[in-house]
């Protein structure tokens, strides 16, 4: 079997003091051993969610879980999973790397000290051995002079350096998954690419899963093979990253790509989409998209649309693909 | 689904979907709905206010009539909550100490806001060096413990509750201060003043349209949380025969004497005792709910 | 280090001054003298007593002498106990003190701590619940009602405890308590809070994502964050079991300092009120110093030479 996760129909809700949010609606995500997807989309679309929803990171008291869900790993369902089974399989075989280096890490602890944590917790060596091993992952992410930063303070460290390190925390036990949430939106250019070819290379050496979530559709270009875009909390559009950068289906997509400025045509305009993204609370009945959208048509405003397979894995839920819509272009 | 469905809409057509606006002061008000401790705060304070300013008209004694041949009376049809050892209503004087107590309470914490936004607010927005050094002299008077010069200036000056006022409003001011200063030092540097400066708005408008609605919330909190503690400051002096001067009677002078007589006459210690503790958790929950609300830090979900 | 350890030796030194000048300032505001009493005293004996305690001189110079004098630790005689000093009688008495104080301190922040952590693990249970009514109800009860409340219960209802004096180890409970209540209460609240404060943070939800079990994540994690604001309130800890002091004192009758500054109050024995603030002052600013030094063992982020936000 080659499937690592299998997410199907995950929906999450918040209980806020406004009431409850639904916060990712029916979104289905599957992860293969050993590759790299992506999941793109604005900021505010639930690609954070999702990923620590998977790692059920979600505070306790205000996220809800929708009954009917399924989060396989491996075959097993892991929505029901104790808190202790889950930190058995946190850190051990899957991990994620957060977005901001800042505060991501205990301000109080060093960084040998936190690094360790996990390695003496999950593989039951003791500190001096989880020590050594630490100062080889730092060594392994490009840190210099490792056995000196294993007894620093994270606020002694630069953003990229405490990213660094955050990716060796990550992999201290060498996981099969790695959620990579944004990892390179609070470093500067020169520190993205150098961490994100750390990212590549890594993956390569260890054969895991990467999970790359990004607002940024370069990064994904670069780095994934299937990417998944969502938009308000679903899942619009998924498939190869050629598909999807080539052919884009859903308007959504579309209005993603034409963002991008292009160097070689450098007179043409660029489109933006317009408005901006719904508030959770006050959701457009239909298709989510339809305000923003170029091609909305009434059923758009009745109907959320049901996703079209479009060959080779690529999917869009829109309903321009719709094979009824055919016919009212014959008539017209 | 019919053909006609698929017809396309003129994007003009399509109505923007319109979200209310939320403004802090609405958000803060419904969070405050939903806290029932800072609700029955709220109640408590209400109602305590009312009898401290309308108690004492409606009571057929004063709080100084004596009648000897009724002293320590135990509570009755004719003294609800019994008399004292000189034979006055207690009732009455629990009322009437509603209305010192209380009063203490606000006189003290305006007189703290007075000072304070005055002294933190130049402190703030001159920055530079007058800040630095009138916040050094804050520092140095934070060092000192404010209750023991308290009791100082009650010894000097005559026990009263003019004095006491006074005494407590200019010991407690420093709190505010420094809060209403780092508020202002903090909202000098963020991006909404910063760009209203930069199209040109003018000083005035700045303080009163941005800076102090801003600065409200952190000051109400302050206020309300420090009205319970003059009120106990006042009780602590009462105790140490500070307070004010008989006949007159606050809920801490009626306090301390019901201590004297508590193993003969409990309810002369019960009744001021419940007066004085209900009113302190009335101001508490009240304050820890403001704070919730009002404080733009603590806006995150679920953690109270 | 030695610098900074200097320099904020001279920046107490400057508190210290700025308090003896406010405390001989407001002394001397006192109309007509600390010896104007409703008794009239015959005026040989006024001339007397200002002669012996140097009333006569220029304000200027008793100024000066009551500086030289606290320089030296010398706090002056009192005016109600002819022969002794005000220094004998905090030699005397502040042992005692101290010693309730300890217990009273290490109590409120044990207690505090531990209930504030637990009441933060079980957020939103039973336990949370009626940990949270008991802490907000010692906040905003005045110590003197505890006290009367566990004499009442402690010494009378049920006679296990003795109700006053200081004779032995059983002494000290029910003082300590009334004394340590209200601190306690509120060390509670703070922890609790800073707890589920630096729960909400980032670096927990990396610690979570790390496979770390929930007790090593509030010990580990949490605690030492936690901890801090609960270091910064040991200041004002100490002035609160203070003043708490002269009440419990009091109330107990023990022979601690406490009591003897509310009853130099009730005699209006001034040598005695100022040199007590004064020495109370000088104490709570050495408290501060220790806790400044304290600070950086539980907070990398701060150095000696620079505390946060300043």
């Amino acid at each position: 079997m080659n499937t690592l996760l299998d997410i199907q129909n995950l929906s999450i809700s918040f209980r806020t003091y406004r009431g409850v949010l639904e916060a990712i609606h029916h979104v289905s995500i599957v992860v293969n051993k050993g590759e790299t997807i992506g999941i793109v989309g604005e900021s505010g679309c639930g690609k954070s969610v999702t990923a620590h929803a998977v790692m059920k990171l979600l505070p306790k008291e205000t996220a809800i879980y929708s009954p009917d869900c399924k989060i396989m790993w491996e075959g097993t369902n892991i929505v029901s999973f104790t808190e202790q089974e889950m930190n058995a399989l946190r850190g051990q075989d899957m991990s994620m790397v957060f977005q901001d280096p800042m505060t991501a890490l205990n301000p109080v602890l060093t960084i040998g000290d936190q690094i360790c944590e996990g390695l003496v917790l999950h593989r039951r060596i003791s500190q001096q051995q989880a020590l050594y091993e630490a100062e080889k992952l730092l060594r392994a992410v490009g840190i210099t002079a490792p056995e000196k930063r294993l007894h620093q303070y994270p606020h002694e460290l630069s953003g990229g350096m405490r990213q660094r390190s955050l990716i060796a925390m990550a992999l201290a036990c060498s996981p099969r998954l790695l959620f990579a949430d944004e990892p390179t939106t609070a470093l500067d250019v020169t520190t993205e690419a150098q961490v994100l070819y750390l990212l590549r290379s890594l993956q390569q050496k260890l054969g895991m899963a990467i999970v790359l979530i990004s607002h940024n559709l370069g990064v994904i270009a670069q780095m994934c093979r299937r990417v998944y875009v969502m938009y308000a909390g679903c899942v619009v559009e998924s498939g190869m990253v050629e598909d999807i950068f080539d052919k884009p289906a859903h308007p959504y997509t579309n209005g993603l790509l034409a963002s991008l400025p292009d160097p070689e045509h450098k007179d043409k305009p660029l489109q933006g989409i317009s408005g901006q993204a719904p508030d959770l609370f006050h959701l457009p009945e239909g298709c989510r998209f339809y305000p923003r959208c170029r091609h909305t048509m009434q059923i758009c405003m009745k109907q959320a649309p049901p996703c079209y397979d479009l060959g080779k894995g690529h999917q869009a839920a829109c309903w321009l693909l719709c094979p009824e819509r055919g016919k009212y272009n014959e008539i017209t | 689904m019919d053909t006609r469905d698929f017809e396309p809409v003129d994007p003009k057509c399509i109505v923007p979907i319109r979200i209310p606006p939320q403004t802090l002061r609405s958000r803060g008000w419904r969070q405050m709905k939903q806290n029932k401790l800072a609700l029955l705060g709220l109640g408590i304070v209400v109602i305590m206010t009312s009898i401290a300013i309308f108690g004492p008209l409606v009571t057929s004694y004063t709080y100084d009539d004596q009648d000897f041949a009724m002293a320590n009376a135990y509570p009755s049809p004719l003294h609800w909550f019994g008399t004292d050892s000189l034979g006055r209503d207690l009732l009455v004087r629990v009322l009437y100490g509603a209305r010192i107590s209380l009063s203490i309470g606000l006189a003290a914490s305006l007189i703290n806001l007075f000072i304070g936004v005055i002294y933190g607010g130049i402190a703030g927005l001159v920055g530079g060096r007058v800040d630095r050094i009138m916040m050094h002299i804050v520092d140095i008077l934070y060092s000192i413990p404010m209750l023991l010069y308290v009791i100082l200036l009650m010894v000097v000056f005559k026990p009263g509750l003019l004095n006491i006022y006074i005494a407590l409003g200019i010991a407690y001011w420093l709190n505010m201060a420094r809060i209403v200063r780092g508020q202002i030092l903090s909202l000098k540097k963020q991006d909404y003043v910063m760009a209203a400066r930069s199209y040109g708005t003018s000083t005035w408008h700045i303080l009163t349209r941005h800076m102090i609605p801003n600065c409200m919330g952190p000051i109400i909190v302050t206020l309300t949380l420090s009205i319970p503690e003059a009120i106990f400051t006042e009780a602590f002096l009462s105790f140490i025969g500070l307070g004010v001067s008989a006949p007159m009677a606050s809920w801490g002078v009626l306090t301390s004497e019901g201590i004297n007589s508590m193993r003969s006459f409990p309810f002369q210690l019960i009744f001021p005792a419940a007066a004085l503790c209900i009113t302190m958790l009335g101001f508490m929950f009240l304050g820890d709910g403001l704070r919730d609300a009002l404080d733009p830090q603590n806006q995150r979900e679920g953690n109270r | 280090m030695i610098l900074y350890l200097m320099k904020r030796m001279a920046g107490a030194c400057v508190v210290l001054w700025v308090i003896i000048t406010i405390t001989f300032g407001l002394m001397h505001a006192i109309p007509g003298g600390p010896f104007t009493q409703e008794k009239k005293l015959p005026p040989v004996v006024v001339a007397a007593v200002e002669e012996r305690y140097h009333l006569n001189d220029s304000l200027a110079t008793q100024y000066w002498d009551y500086m030289k004098h606290a320089a030296a630790l010398d706090l002056g005689p009192s005016y109600k106990y002819p022969g002794k000093t005000v220094n004998d009688i905090i030699a005397e008495t502040f042992p005692v003190s101290a010693e309730l104080g300890l217990i009273s301190l290490f109590l409120a922040l044990g207690v505090g701590v531990c209930a504030g952590m637990a009441a933060a693990w079980r957020k939103n249970s039973w336990v949370d619940y009626s940990m949270m009514v008991c802490a907000t109800l010692g906040v905003s009860v005045p110590s003197f009602i505890i006290a009367a409340i566990l004499i009442q219960l402690f010494a009378f209802t049920w006679p296990i405890l003795p109700a006053a004096m200081w004779h032995g180890p059983s002494y000290v409970v029910l003082p300590a308590l009334a004394l340590a209540a209200q601190p306690a209460s509120f060390i509670m609240r703070l922890t609790r809070s800073s707890i589920l404060d630096a729960l909400a943070q980032d670096y927990i939800k990396t610690a979570r994502a790390r496979g770390v079990g929930t007790r090593s994540l509030l010990i580990h994690h949490a605690l030492r964050n936690a901890l801090l604001p609960v270091v910064s309130y040991i200041g004002p800890l100490a002035a609160a079991l203070l003043t708490g002091s002269f009440i419990v004192e009091s109330i107990f009758a023990i022979p601690g300092l406490g009591r003897h500054f509310v009853t130099s109050i009730y005699n209006r024995d001034y040598t005695m009120i100022l040199g007590i603030t004064i020495f109370y002052s000088f104490l709570i600013i050495m408290m501060n110093l220790v806790i400044d030094g304290i600070y950086p063992l539980v907070d990398p982020r701060i150095t000696l030479q620079k505390r946060k936000g300043e």
